[in-house]
């Protein structure tokens, strides 16, 4: 009769042993971020979101995997090295024509990989996070950005660019220019009296509606404009699905929505339909937004031009009861 | 039929399922996004080109991990299938059927959220390993009670509620550590790395071979309880460690690709006649059919809408699922 007992224990030594390694492997990668971290900020290298250092990379081909980096990469003068972007870009015009990377959430490596990049720049909602670590595994270089939700984290990204493609003097540039712009924009509505309340519903048709609150890169746009981010008011986090009880907690006076999922609603008489949105106050006065979701949810160089839309909207509104 | 010549057979269904595993590996690696020539391929196997290029860095760190990964997935799910047929006496008893994949998935989950992306997945596998063992031994528990229908149905019912927790916690952690939901229900093996594929492989292959020497006492496990015990089997020891050994293979494998059915009924079912029952072959040969395959199913799951991907399990679902039922109906087996 056979007796594999020893194996049995053998399989679970085993598992235990690598557990106990694991431990020493997880303090490593810790103590990693933490050491960098100590280094001064003029130390002029650049430091990922995840810890990790990209120092000096090749910037002769370029994979950008957001629509905000592609933009920000063209305004730091490397448009010609970017070789491929992903599918969130919708400018420049240039851009809008290279080879797609892959589709947002279902990114693969040999997707990336096939365009022989020398620096792939992420940030931290590309996904799936393997893939990022495949393709380093591959020994290109992935500089993963901060994603931010307010002004100042904006031109906090746009010098982490310039630090990571040696453009510096440009990304200051680049920064103040926004800044100026950002100010501009908002100069006619910024009184602080925002009252107004405004809601960003994301909508690709009936199924998907989401409701976006704290967190969300629409909320210093409309605040900026002028408005009060009902999602965030009603305490909204990140974004939830629309339901009548969430539209009502947030009573919007206004609604933004992107345009494709207005047209795919059909307009007006579509949205009011969705159970909750006519009982609000945007619905009963047919306050309703649309602008195209590449301009208004990219929080990249063109935000400016949409706080300026968005306030001259409001201008244009009746007085609101 | 004499000794020698099932021998003969045997040996030459086994050295063409080698030959044909290693054909499907050496295809899988031709496809992929990245569009790279058999011939480059070929180099770069036997060392002919040393040069540093892009091609052999996605040959050597991506696709390579990848189509191994796929390999030892599918051997641990087909040799997995078996024994839990054999334990339940039941062609439908399977890992995915019958909760083992969920409550391993549930496990790897929990472990996932707490240990870094790049890192070595070993806390997510230890406690898949003991999800699925725990499962394993409380399930076989109640097994001498309810017949085996009843038991693959409450394997359903017990899968599902596990799936369900996992998804909750899934959707409530939302890290970028744990995979979607997606691979807990379809499974994928698109994360693939050297780190994970060492991991589980270290875990699942002295597993695999202790179920392997446990062959004999399988056999006569499907004989009846009784009958085995008659025969010096020790069926009150036997169950519980050879369950505790599958979930511990099932385990480390959720880690690899999460959660994939099918491949454990349908391999089986097709060898079976081939092989024979003793599970000394049988286990082996689902092994090897098993890896075919998922290599296979991986293959098709990264090119069909390259440079996106399927999930794997949707793949052998699609596949395997009308195909099983087509089995099935045909009644050659009760």
């Amino acid at each position: 009769m056979t007796r594999p007992f020893p194996l049995v224990g053998l399989s679970i030594t085993v598992a235990l042993l690598t557990l106990a390694l694991s431990g020493c492997s997880d303090s490593e990668s810790e103590d990693t971020p933490a050491q960098v971290e100590d280094t001064p900020a003029e130390a002029a290298v650049f430091v990922g979101a995840d810890g990790i250092v990209v120092d000096s990379p090749d910037t002769s081909r370029i994979v950008t995997l957001s629509g905000d980096l592609t933009e920000f990469v063209y305004e730091l003068g490397l448009g010609e090295s970017v070789v491929a972007t992903d599918v969130t870009t919708v400018a420049p015009d240039e851009a809008v024509l290279l080879p797609k990377a892959g589709l947002g959430r279902f990114l693969t490596a040999e997707g990336v990989l096939k365009h022989d990049p020398t620096l792939v720049i992420a940030d931290t909602q590309t996904s799936p996070a393997s893939t990022i670590e495949q393709i380093r595994s591959a020994g290109v270089p992935v500089a993963v950005l901060e994603v931010p939700t307010t002004f100042d984290g904006l031109y906090g990204k746009v010098t982490s660019l310039g630090l990571l493609l040696g453009a510096a003097d440009a990304a200051r540039e680049l920064a103040d220019r926004l800044k100026r712009e950002i100010v501009t924009a908002s100069a006619g509505s910024d009184d602080g009296s925002s009252t107004l309340r405004i809601a960003y519903v994301y909508t690709r048709g009936p199924d998907v509606m989401l409701l976006f609150g704290e967190g969300m890169t629409t909320t210093p746009v409309i605040e900026a404009a002028g408005g009060l981010d009902a999602g965030v008011d009603a305490g909204v986090e990140g974004n939830v699905p629309v339901t009548p009880e969430a539209l009502a907690a947030a009573a919007p006076d206004v609604l933004i929505v992107p345009e494709e999922g207005y047209e795919v609603l059909g307009g007006i008489e579509g949205l009011l339909a969705i159970p909750g949105v006519a009982a609000t106050p945007a619905g009963r006065n047919r306050a309703v937004f649309a602008y195209p979701e590449g301009d208004f949810l990219t929080f990249g160089p063109r935000i400016a031009a949409s706080i300026d839309l968005l306030a001259k909207d409001l201008r244009s509104l009746p007085t609101v009861p | 039929m004499t000794d020698t010549s099932s021998q003969a057979r045997l040996t030459v269904w086994f050295g063409g399922g080698l030959v044909l595993l290693a054909l499907v590996m050496f295809g899988a690696l031709l496809f992929g996004a990245f569009t790279i020539s058999a011939g480059d391929v070929v180099a770069w196997m036997f060392g002919g080109d040393t040069a540093d290029t892009a091609a052999q860095r996605v040959l050597t760190s991506i696709r390579l991990p990848r189509v191994l990964a796929a390999a030892v997935f599918g051997s641990a799910l087909g040799s997995v299938g078996v024994v839990l047929q054999g334990t339940y006496r039941s062609p439908l008893a399977d890992a995915h059927l019958l909760g083992y994949s969920s409550a391993a998935g549930a496990g790897a989950a929990i472990g996932f959220a707490v240990t870094p992306v790049a890192a070595f997945p070993v806390v997510p596998v230890a406690f898949a390993v003991v999800a699925g063992a725990a499962f394993g031994i409380s399930t076989a528990a109640l097994r001498t009670r309810a017949g085996s229908e009843r038991l693959i149905l409450a394997g359903v019912a017990f899968g599902f509620a596990l799936l369900a927790w996992t998804g909750l916690f899934v959707l409530i952690v939302d890290s970028p550590r744990v995979p979607t939901f997606m691979f807990f229900v379809f499974g994928s093996l698109s994360g693939a790395t050297w780190k994970g594929l060492t991991v589980a492989t270290v875990v699942l292959v002295p597993a695999m071979f202790a179920l392997w020497r446990y062959g004999p006492g399988l056999d006569l496990l499907v004989l009846g309880d009784r009958e085995a015990r008659t025969l010096g089997f020790d069926t009150r020891r036997l169950i519980p460690t050879v369950v505790a050994l599958v979930g511990v293979v099932v385990g480390a494998s959720v880690v690899l690709g999460g959660v994939v059915g099918f491949v454990g009924l349908v391999v089986p079912f097709l060898l079976r006649p081939i092989v024979g029952p003793r599970h000394r072959i049988l286990i082996p040969a689902a092994a090897i059919g098993g890896a075919i395959a998922v290599v296979m199913a991986d293959t098709l799951a990264r090119t069909v809408a390259a440079p996106s991907e399927i999930p794997l399990g949707l793949i052998t679902a699609a596949v395997g699922g009308p195909f099983l039922g087509w089995l099935l109906l045909r009644g050659t087996r009760t």
